[in-house]
């Protein structure tokens, strides 16, 4: 597998270098910059749920904060762009942080009961200090300032589609490194917490740390996606941070088939924003069918779009091979051991 | 200098809230200990049971409607029930993503049925008005609140602590492997306890309707301060969920007095504060929810 | 069979003590372990071996006593900083990382991956200490040619065997084993019995086993707890014939066909 951008993810790439002037036709750039930013905050969320295997609910409070902290550097510190988005990456790592101290000894329901209560909190917080906030008005009047770009001069980024180019440029870098990331000595560490988090503790590992580590990884990343989409619609506001909206980033990893796949979370966030806009044209009570699906997606299809193709093209023969391989050896087979092994990380 | 008046007003507003949150924690939290399932949809159930007694106290009286609403609320946790029972055993997000998924869908029906906008409800006519307690009037209604909260609170302790199928939740909780062993129906069980939590839940959005209105968006909160108030007194203990929500009420009922907008906050901080002291939160038991 | 002058214990308990509830599983033990020997912990199920286990390797503490470590004091250390140190364990009910292939599994072991465990960057691959030490693990194992099957395909004897080597790749300075030839059928048994063999060689070893056979031929102590004390202590003949022992032992004994 390629280091560095394997095949499935250079044809990502290219298809979403094209897709604008296919898209702009229809008026549709918009939904495809939002489609990128949600897959930087899916894909780096996915390192703490497909990957390690933790639960955490409360993320889009680190989506939404982010907003506040580019708004306000941008408006009342140093204006410009690229500090604002250094700003809402920083605050909310810092945060993440923070929160990641109490939740990095936990794990399963537990772990997503703190993750909840925090991400609730941070929402409560907004609406506190809504001189800073704007409270339900959000945090307005945020701008997007012309990017200069030694050798290609200066891109105004209130055009949309340059805008859209500017968004794919952090979408490629973090796609690239968080697969650099999962491939990494760290990333075997992780998934390996995912599988038995008792084991690996038996092998030496610290793993609060690696959580910690981890949980604040997908927060940076969370900021990134989150700076953007602030700078995408010129406002910080509350909505993402609600937990309907931490729900949402993890229905798209998990339609997906983030347990299954790096690339999951993409096609996640891409089956889920074109659902909600074809359920909206549906019916005014498209929450309903949102609720429904979502229930139907747990109950029959847990593991995913791509969890669901893996499984269809695993060879069919490998209970052939193993029973096969059992009588040669005088074994037993692995299904019919005595005692079974503990589910990892439970 | 806030005078007394306004204080113990205050304190009583606080105590009546913290009241409310210990009933709706502990729904919570039953379901929470006994199943590994973060029930999302508790708050829309107590927005529910407020709707449901809305329609039905013109026809049956608000005494029938208390009773009724509640085992209607119930009656939905059962079904509910039979969606999340496929995810038992499997990992715990599961269970938690289909209550999230139903709480979506029945917030919508809510809209659906009952319309978008906010109902006031007032207070059963026999309750209305301020009860003369020396320098201050306190509202009959909030009294009633109180006392039916102890009532059901009272009862809830009853059965866990002295009836044998209490017994059995409470072992239940800990290892179902045991119970089943011991030849009790796990399935039951499990169904009677969505039931009971969820019914309580109804229960609570009853008697809170008159006090903050029904709108579909009110059992949002209900259910927020419920997670606090867990994580605070702690997961299976009885008197975790009480004195958590107590504490959580007071808090808020206190610091209205002092900072209005920070109540929320405040709470936040307790709950900090708890976790840094108690990782566990103050009265948690060791339980199969962690390490 | 005394040595001229014991060598220093590599890993001891004194009066180790541990209690579920009103329940004492433990109480009052005290073991010394001498380098590169043998020794394997015997008694009836409930016991207390795997209590024992779980005391040296750190995932539960001592209600009272010590455990010591190339004489340290590690009672207050969690379990993997003893990981580290060089206290590695195998799990009676197999606790492997099903996803991960063979070679996933052994490799995420090894001490030179675990010291770059926050290496964001290289390639887990492209680490070849660690990838070198693996595969020579794989081999020792007698599981060569199996590096990328998935733990969760291979029979069950070939996951025993894996998960002695998961923790063989730690280098361990003490190799603990709790009950490794449970569930196993004659053949794989052997297999076991063989490679435990080699192992013996030079390395620290403390075992938990229901099998006899097995004890008797590869240990060169054995400590006998019964109902959480030790009843019994020393070289396997004596322990045989030990009178106590059959007694506790009534009923639960098991012999495999010996070789």
């Amino acid at each position: 597998m390629n280091r560095w951008v394997p095949l499935p993810m250079l044809g990502l790439f290219l298809l979403a270098a094209a897709l604008p002037s296919v898209l702009w036709m229809g008026g549709y750039t918009y939904l495809g910059t939002e489609v990128m930013i949600w897959a930087i905050f899916a894909l780096g969320y996915n390192l703490l749920l497909g990957y390690t295997g933790l639960p955490a609910f409360g993320h889009g409070a680190f989506f939404g904060m982010a907003g506040y902290f580019l708004g306000a550097t941008q408006k009342w510190l140093t204006g410009g762009l690229w500090l604002p988005l250094a700003a809402g990456v920083l605050g909310t790592m810092l945060c993440g942080g923070l929160v990641g101290l109490f939740v990095a000894r936990r794990r399963g329901i537990y772990f997503s009961l703190l993750t909840i209560a925090f991400g609730v909190m941070f929402w409560f917080l907004v609406f506190v200090l809504d001189a800073w906030t704007g409270g339900e008005d959000g945090l307005t009047g945020i701008q997007r300032l012309s990017v200069t770009v030694p050798g290609a001069g200066g891109l105004a980024l209130r055009d949309n589609v340059t805008f859209y180019y500017f968004v794919y440029a952090f979408f490629v870098a973090s796609t690239i490194v968080l697969w650099r990331i999962v491939n990494s000595p760290f990333g075997q560490v992780i998934r390996a917490i995912k599988q038995s988090e008792t084991r690996a503790r038996a092998l030496g590992y610290d793993t609060p740390r690696y959580k910690w580590a981890v949980f604040t990884l997908s927060c940076g990343f969370a900021g990134l996606a989150g700076g953007l989409y602030t700078l995408a619609r010129y406002g910080a506001f509350a909505e993402p941070m609600s937990l309907q909206q931490s729900g949402n980033v993890v229905l798209m990893c998990l339609i997906g088939g983030g347990f299954a796949s790096f690339y999951g979370p993409v096609l996640g966030v891409v089956v889920f924003l074109v659902l909600r806009d074809v359920l909206s044209t549906l019916t005014d009570h498209w929450m309903l069918l949102y609720g429904l699906l979502f229930m139907g997606i747990i109950l029959f299809l847990p593991e995913g779009i791509l969890g669901l193709i893996q499984r269809a093209r695993r060879p069919t023969r490998f209970h052939d091979t193993q029973a096969a391989e059992a009588a040669r050896t005088g074994d037993t087979p692995s299904g019919e051991a005595p005692g079974p092994a503990p589910r990892g990380g439970g | 200098m806030p005078e007394a008046a306004e204080l113990v007003t205050h304190l009583l507003n606080g105590l009546v809230l913290g009241l409310l949150y210990a009933v709706v924690a502990l729904g919570f939290m039953l379901i929470l200990g006994t199943m590994e399932v973060i029930n999302f949809s508790h708050g829309v159930l107590f927005a529910l049971g407020g709707y449901f007694s809305l329609s039905l106290a013109p026809h049956v009286g608000w005494w029938a409607a208390l009773v009724l609403a509640p085992l209607l609320v119930g009656a939905i946790g059962l079904v509910l029930e039979l969606g999340v029972r496929r995810t038992y055993g499997r990992d715990p997000l599961f269970g938690l993503l289909f209550t999230f998924g139903a709480a979506l869908a029945l917030e919508e029906v809510i809209r659906i049925v009952w319309g978008a906008r906010g109902y006031t409800v007032s207070a059963p006519a026999f309750v209305a008005g301020p009860f003369h307690l020396g320098f201050l009037f306190y509202s009959k209604y909030r009294v009633l609140v109180a006392v039916l909260a102890v009532a059901l609170l009272g009862l809830v302790w009853w059965f866990l602590e002295r009836t044998p199928y209490g017994a059995i939740i409470k072992a239940g909780a800990h290892d179902g492997e045991m119970v089943r062993a011991l030849g009790i129906d796990l399935t039951r069980m499990r169904s009677l306890v969505f039931g009971l939590g969820t019914a309580m839940a109804g229960v609570a959005g009853v008697i809170a309707a008159p006090m903050w209105s029904l709108k579909p968006t009110v059992g949002a909160d209900a259910v927020m301060p419920a997670f606090i108030v867990v994580v605070i007194g702690g997961i299976g203990s009885f008197w975790g969920a009480v004195l958590g929500g107590l504490m959580v009420g007071l808090v808020s009922g206190l610091s209205n007095l002092v900072v209005p907008r920070g109540s929320i906050l405040v709470m936040y901080l307790l709950m900090t504060a708890v976790l840094l002291w108690r990782p566990r939160g103050l009265l948690g038991q060791k339980s199969i929810l962690e390490l | 069979m005394s040595a001229p002058a014991t060598p220093a214990p590599v890993l001891e308990t004194r009066g180790l003590r541990r209690a579920f509830g009103g329940h004492v599983v433990l109480s009052d033990v005290s073991l010394t372990f001498a380098p590169n020997r043998l020794s394997a912990i015997i008694g009836p199920n409930g016991a207390g071996k795997t209590t024992c286990f779980n005391l040296l390797t750190g995932f539960l503490a001592p209600d009272a006593g010590q455990i010591l470590f190339e004489g340290r004091d590690i009672t207050a250390l969690p379990p993997d900083r003893r990981a580290r140190l060089g206290i590695c364990r195998s799990f009676q009910v197999l606790n492997l990382f099903d996803d991960y292939t063979v070679l996933e599994n052994v490799r995420v072991a090894v001490p030179a991956m675990r010291r770059r465990g926050f290496d964001l960057w290289t390639p887990a691959g492209a680490v070849s200490e660690a990838e070198d030490r693996a595969a020579a693990i794989i081999r020792r194992v007698g599981l060569a040619g199996r590096e990328h099957v998935a733990a969760r395909f291979m029979s069950y004897g070939q996951r025993r065997l894996l998960e002695i080597g998961v923790a063989l790749a730690g280098e361990p300075a003490v190799l603990l084993m709790d009950e490794p030839t449970s569930g196993l059928g004659s053949r794989p048994m052997e297999t076991l019995r063989e490679l435990v063999q080699r192992l013996a060689e030079g390395l620290t070893i403390v075992v938990i086993e229901h099998d006899m056979s097995f004890v008797l031929s590869l240990s060169h102590h054995v400590v006998v707890l019964h109902r959480g004390t030790v009843i019994a202590e020393g070289p396997p003949a004596a322990i045989r014939d030990h009178a106590e022992v059959r007694e506790a032992y009534l009923g639960t004994l098991r012999y495999t066909r010996t070789a």
